[in-house]
């Protein structure tokens, strides 16, 4: 089905090639293959968002190690933005599953250590940091500590500091745990809204949370392993199946959760899993 | 009135302001009328009392306790120093073997090490300073490398994602980050040079102080000076690390927000 609104994939801005990881001499990723594409929408500024999706210990932190730079893969490389060049740390924004901040400086001092390490010229920071503040909501919590905080206060100021610190991609390990209803509303607004502020800005999610994940995303990649002809698990986790959401028209709609589509895509991954 | 007195006695029970008072009153006077029904050996608290006021006025305690906390000071400084020094540099691999050895000093013996430290110091103060100095560098450091070993990778990843190299790393996640934590181990180290400042020095008496002081009334069998002295001791030392624990709340604020019992 084609899909409602017109687009176009241009430029390759992050690639995975031929990924492979080992650990405790086991096999967990093997020949990991990604190309995330910039999409253009006419007369529109429109970022991109994609998901990995898996069951729980496939490998997917592991993969987000190696996509931001934090773990060097036994075989293949990362390579990112326009043109592609290998990936460092630091060039991707990333949020961890646990949220760590700096225990020992308030709200604004961990912004502020963040904005000091990205580009903005330090008399525009202060500035900045405001914005962020009243952007996240949390400009009333400035002068805490992050001990002083809710878990989900707690990931947006982790989100401001790489949004602060890193320049067009960010990249999530499971931002849809333990929020409730609500939040998660609210988390997946926040995602489609800072996809939408630049072209270029790329938000990679990594989740074993379907119906979340599929609802914010314009592509979807499932994780998973072999079985060999008896049924047995041949380790080694690389893409089993790739959806693309703009075409299956379940992307950019506002009222995505309501539609038929969503609900069959969602029940299609769903299924897959067992298999995986 | 009842069901006051058994949830005194059950598990996990809040209990009034009233009820605790009284328990510790109660517990109070049982302890006092134990301490009272003991041989003659042991002096009773007006004895003690009385003991301390002479040493207070004859004894020059208040000088003595001067001397012992300014040598316990003195050496709790250049502890922390040194400990800091070779505890940090432990991120870097060439210097972990001797953090290493040092963490093992722990199992040797100061008495032992006079002798050697005698033939290296010329003064008595300095022997006295750099036996403290050892004796709680060793477990300074112990408790410092184990702390920094406990980091977990996700906060020095999450400095590294923040774009900042590794030096920088360190000094946010190591060394201000774990700022709470020094006070923490200082506090306990303070505690282990408190106890080891009597023994020292009671091997190099010629400056005096509490410990000489101690040994002194211990020699012409007063117990009653001896029991004074040694509350003087206790206190001095609760009262220290209490300090120790007002400054960490000073400097590090943050450490006991999620404590239950601040
Ligand atoms: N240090 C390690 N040594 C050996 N094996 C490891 C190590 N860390 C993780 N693994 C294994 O790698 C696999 C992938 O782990 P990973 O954390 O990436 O899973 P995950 O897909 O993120 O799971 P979850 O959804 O529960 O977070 C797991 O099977 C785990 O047992
Ligand atoms: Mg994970």
């Amino acid at each position: 089905m084609a899909s409602a609104f017109p687009y176009e994939f241009k430029n390759t801005i992050l690639k995975v090639e031929n990924v492979s990881l080992s650990m405790g001499g086991r096999q967990i990723l093997k020949d990991v293959n990604v190309e995330i594409k910039d999409v253009v929408r006419p007369g529109k500024q429109q970022g991109q968002i994609v998901g990995f999706l898996g069951p729980s210990g496939i490998g997917k932190t592991k993969l987000f190690e190696v996509l931001s730079g934090l773990t060097k893969p036994d075989k293949g490389q990362v390579l990112i933005g326009d043109p592609l060049q290998p990936v460092e740390v630091g060039k991707v924004g990333v949020v961890q599953q646990s949220y760590p901040l700096f225990n020992h400086r308030t709200v604004r001092g961990n912004l502020e250590v963040a904005a000091s390490k990205g580009d903005i010229p330090s008399a525009d920071r202060k500035d900045r940091i405001q914005k962020m503040l009243e952007r996240f909501n949390l400009q009333d919590h400035g002068n805490k500590y992050p001990a002083e905080l809710s878990g989900g206060q707690r990931q947006r100021i982790a989100i401001a500091q790489q949004l602060l610190c890193s320049e067009h991609f960010l990249l999530m390990d499971e931002p849809f745990s333990g929020l409730d209803v609500l939040m998660l509303d609210r988390v997946c607004e926040m995602l489609k809204e800072i996809a939408t502020e630049h072209d270029h800005n790329t938000i990679i999610v990594i989740s074993h949370d379907i119906h979340a994940t599929a609802s914010v995303a314009d592509t979807l990649w499932v994780m998973g392993r072999d079985h060999d002809g008896n049924g047995k698990i041949i380790d080694g986790s690389h893409i089993k199946h790739t959806f693309n959401l703009i075409d299956r028209g379940v992307c950019w709609h506002e009222d995505v959760q309501s539609r038929k589509e969503f609900h069959d895509l969602v029940e299609e991954v769903r299924n897959l899993f067992p298999s995986l | 009135m009842l069901t006051t007195l058994k949830n005194i006695f059950s598990p996990n029970k809040t209990i009034s302001k009233t009820a605790v008072l009284l328990i510790i009153g109660v517990q109070f006077a049982i302890a006092l009328l134990a301490w009272y029904a003991t041989g003659p050996l042991i002096p009773k608290p007006h004895e003690i009392g009385a003991a301390f006021s002479k040493l207070l006025g004859e004894g020059d305690l208040l000088r003595e306790l001067f001397v012992s906390t300014g040598l316990c000071l003195e050496a709790l400084i250049i502890a922390i120093a040194i400990s800091l020094g070779i505890s940090y540099l432990t991120v870097i691999p060439f210097f972990r073997p001797p953090a290493f050895i040092v963490s093992k000093g722990r199992f040797l013996t100061l008495v032992g090490l006079s002798f050697v430290f005698t033939l290296m110091v010329s003064s008595g103060h300095g022997l006295k300073v750099w036996l403290m100095v050892f004796g709680i560098t060793v477990f300074f450091v112990t408790s410092m490398v184990a702390m920094i070993k406990s980091i977990p990778r996700s906060e020095f990843n999450h400095a590294r994602t923040l774009r900042m190299g590794e030096w920088q790393t360190v000094w946010e996640v190591v060394i201000l980050g774990k700022l709470d934590q020094v006070f923490e181990i200082t506090r306990q180290n303070f505690a282990i040079a408190w106890m080891m400042l009597t023994m020292v020095e009671g091997i190099s008496r010629s400056e005096g102080g509490i410990g000489t002081m101690l040994l002194n009334q211990n020699k012409h069998l007063h117990l009653d000076a001896v029991f004074a002295i040694q509350l003087v001791i206790l206190t001095v030392g609760i009262f220290m690390d209490y300090l120790i624990g007002v400054f960490k709340n000073l400097f590090c604020p943050y450490a006991s927000l999620t404590l239950e019992r601040k």
